[in-house]
């Protein structure tokens, strides 16, 4: 594993046993959520062919989309690797991820959730939780619904692709750089701060010859990482022992 | 007698039309319960069964005592039946028809030497023969079996036809006659009779446990694993219920294969419903195959052999169709054609890759799946093709500056947004050189990859040229990360 400054803001090796979920920050930015899950399970991967569950819930599939192996390997995913299992409802989706997480050596689960959510979310999520922990293997919530999923994640994440190139670029005339890169605010973190990260997933090796056809898939990583945190910490995120109640302003006393 | 004859000499007859559907369903399901007896149970339509008990009678105390159970037991089930067990299946079916049976409908038991006087009384409709030839037959005085036992054949094989003569053969075992099976016979299989009939799930599954055991015992003794399972449970009163479960890999793991079972029995859209419960179960391998070696560690050596990838994907894909089928596990195939949405197809794991239809006609050449190159972006272009596809693509709205311009405006999803950058066009046509391939209305697409005001990242792409018969239209095909 390859530490970077935000595989570290999540704790690290430690983001392996756990289950975070993702949200896609706006309508439409599905594959961008898909993506930052695959590109956080081959960061945090242990082998480099240990395969991947992606459970589907078919809602979630007709409105994001299926999986494409091409696209998978755009970002550095072998798709023999993947394995899908197509299901329908919340608690179907769920039970197979739990399935999933009851085998060792994973490189993890990925779970589209379709928007609406079974009643007792948090108790089948610390069931995921704790077979996560069990198994070293992490497993990410995708979940495009209004309300994040009520679950006892590690990690919450609201992802888009990122943007800081168009900016730069906005006339059509010119080329827009397309290279993978997500801009992601981390809304929960039980491992550090929280905070907005601007990260691209970029090839380790840079692909020498101008060929689009290549049958080696290359190895990605996260780079140029840009954080910017809160002003203020959230209440949960305050350390202990450090909140001291100030009267403002302070003249007046 | 005709109905209005009937009813005129029992006015309160109570009518129902003839369902010859669901005769048929129900002999099927006595078949089924059958299955106790022999694995070859064949039909004998309308309304009989035909069981091969060949080196199965033993297993139920002799041929009398198979007899009696299945009389008894058939009875039970509010069922009345003749039964005979001969050395040929001509025999057979003359004598549980036409032969003498006591109270119960159990017919005689004819040894080979016997064969000959035992169908020498029974009419002739007993050869399986067509009406006009039995009609035909006894008008010319020749009514019992016997009459044309005593005959010369050849005069009769010619008026009455070759049939007669073979039929007369196959009846007394001078020409072979096999019986057509419902199912094919199992490579392997064990069954568990139980004496105590069982109900709950827990004691279902235990069978099926040492089932398992047993079944794996004779497997390992050939060498060979189970790739699929049928597990059938027969229940008091003659309903049998079959549960199926496949495996990716020849598997002789007794308790792999019982977790499969277990699984599916858990996860029945319709649970077993045990009644008065279940008296026999069956577990047979219907498709097996040779196991491959394992590496195994030397003696001593105490650590697991590492569990390899491919042995992960296999055992998590039989449990996860063992949960939810079979054809909703699914694996990325690629295949070597450029169009993009054969060029990768999501399969049930285990299935052939199927040749995509537009670029190579079927049978011309193999899919190369394994040879299909990725469409791995160069440094600086980012990803050529989408991580999430639509199926089918979805139709949006395009506004540009010229017609075949790039895109400047959208409007998908009741959602109107502007481009903030557009790439391409990318022109993908048709594949022209097989003749029936271009079965849409137009031959070319031309593909965009833009980002929209929010940030969006999408695949869309132009069907048809400007000029053509019909105007172009636009859809998305996919999302990029």
């Amino acid at each position: 594993m390859t530490t970077t400054p935000l595989l570290t803001a999540i704790g690290g090796e430690k983001a392996r046993q756990r289950l975070h979920a993702l949200h896609p920050a706006h309508p439409g930015q599905e594959a961008a959520t898909a993506g930052f899950a695959i590109a956080l399970a081959l960061s945090l991967q242990r082998a480099r062919d240990a395969p991947l569950l992606w459970v589907q819930d078919r809602q979630a599939t007709a409105e994001a989309g299926r999986p494409y192996g091409h696209g998978l390997a755009a970002l550095g995913f072998d798709p023999a690797r993947l394995v899908v299992v197509a299901v329908k409802g919340a608690m179907n989706a769920l039970a197979a991820a739990e399935m999933g997480l009851e085998e060792a050596g994973l490189a993890g689960v990925l779970v589209d959730l379709p928007p609406r959510l079974p009643s007792d979310m948090l108790r089948l999520g610390k069931r995921l939780s704790l077979r996560a922990q069990a198994r070293e293997t992490p497993c990410f919530l995708l979940h495009a619904g209004r309300e994040p999923v009520e679950a006892p994640v590690a990690t919450r994440w609201s992802v888009q692709s990122g943007r800081r190139q168009q900016a730069a670029g906005s006339r059509i005339s010119q080329l827009p750089d397309l290279r993978t890169a997500f801009d992601l605010t981390l809304t929960k973190n039980r491992f550090g701060g929280l905070g907005r990260f601007s990260v691209a997933w970029r090839p380790v090796a840079s692909i020498a010859s101008p060929n689009e056809f290549n049958h080696a898939i290359p190895e990605f990583v996260f780079s140029d990482t840009t954080l910017s945190e809160p002003v203020a910490a959230s209440a949960a995120n305050r350390s202990a022992g450090t909140g001291a109640v100030l009267p403002w302003p302070a003249a007046a006393a | 007698m005709a109905l209005a004859q009937a009813q005129a000499m029992q006015p309160d007859l109570v009518a129902h039309p003839h369902d010859a559907a669901a005769d048929a369903r129900l002999l099927e399901a006595i078949a089924d319960w059958a299955d106790r007896y022999t694995p070859l149970v064949g039909r004998t339509p309308p309304d009989g069964l035909m069981l091969d008990i060949t080196g199965a009678a033993h297993l139920h105390g002799g041929e009398a005592a198979l007899q009696a159970d299945l009389a008894a037991r058939i009875e039970a089930q509010g069922f009345s039946a003749r039964t005979a067990i001969a050395p040929t299946p001509g025999a057979a079916f003359a004598l549980a028809r036409y032969g003498p049976a006591d109270r119960r409908g159990l017919g005689p038991i004819i040894a080979p030497d016997g064969l000959r006087d035992s169908l020498a009384p029974l009419p002739i409709a007993g050869l399986r023969l067509d009406p006009a030839t039995v009609a035909g037959l006894r008008r010319s005085g020749l009514k019992a079996i016997g009459d044309l036992l005593t005959r010369p054949r050849a005069p009769l094989a010619a008026r009455f036809g070759a049939m007669l003569t073979h039929r007369l053969d196959q009846a007394l075992g001078i020409d072979g006659e096999s019986i057509s099976p419902r199912r094919p016979i199992p490579p392997a299989e064990v069954s568990l009779p139980l004496v105590e009939p069982i109900v709950r799930e827990e004691d279902v599954s235990d069978a099926a446990r040492r089932l398992c055991v047993s079944l794996c015992a004779l497997l390992i003794e050939r060498g060979e694993g189970a790739r699929h399972l049928v597990l059938s449970v027969s229940r008091v009163d003659g309903v049998v219920r079959r549960v199926e479960v496949g495996a990716a890999e020849p598997c002789a793991d007794a308790k792999a294969l019982h977790g499969l079972l277990a699984l599916r029995l858990g996860s029945l859209e319709d649970p077993l419903e045990a009644g008065y419960g279940f008296d026999f179960v069956r577990l047979a391998a219907t498709v097996t195959g040779p196991r491959v070696a394992e590496a195994v560690d030397l003696p001593g050596a105490g650590t697991a052999p590492p569990d390899d990838a491919a042995r992960l994907v296999s055992r998590l894909a039989d449990r996860l169709a063992a949960r939810f089928g079979r054809e909703q596990v699914l694996t990325v195939a690629m295949t070597d054609t450029h169009l993009p949405e054969q060029a990768d197809v999501l399969v049930a794991r285990g299935d052939k890759v199927l040749v995509a239809r537009g670029d190579s006609p079927a049978g011309s050449r193999p899919p190369r799946a394994q040879l299909a190159p990725f469409q791995v972006a160069f440094e600086g272009a980012g990803p050529l093709r989408p991580l999430r596809l639509f199926e089918p693509p979805e139709p949006v709205e395009i506004m540009a500056s010229v017609p075949d311009g790039p895109p400047l405006r959208l409007r998908w999803r009741r959602q109107s947004l502007g481009i903030a950058a557009a790439e391409g066009p990318e022109r993908i046509a048709a594949a022209w050189w097989v003749a029936g391939a271009q079965k849409g209305p137009s031959d070319a697409r031309d593909y965009y990859r833009v980002v929209d005001e929010t940030g969006r990242r999408l695949w869309i792409f132009r069907d048809g040229l400007f000029g053509g018969a019909k105007p172009p239209r636009w859809y998305v095909h996919g999302l990029f990360a």
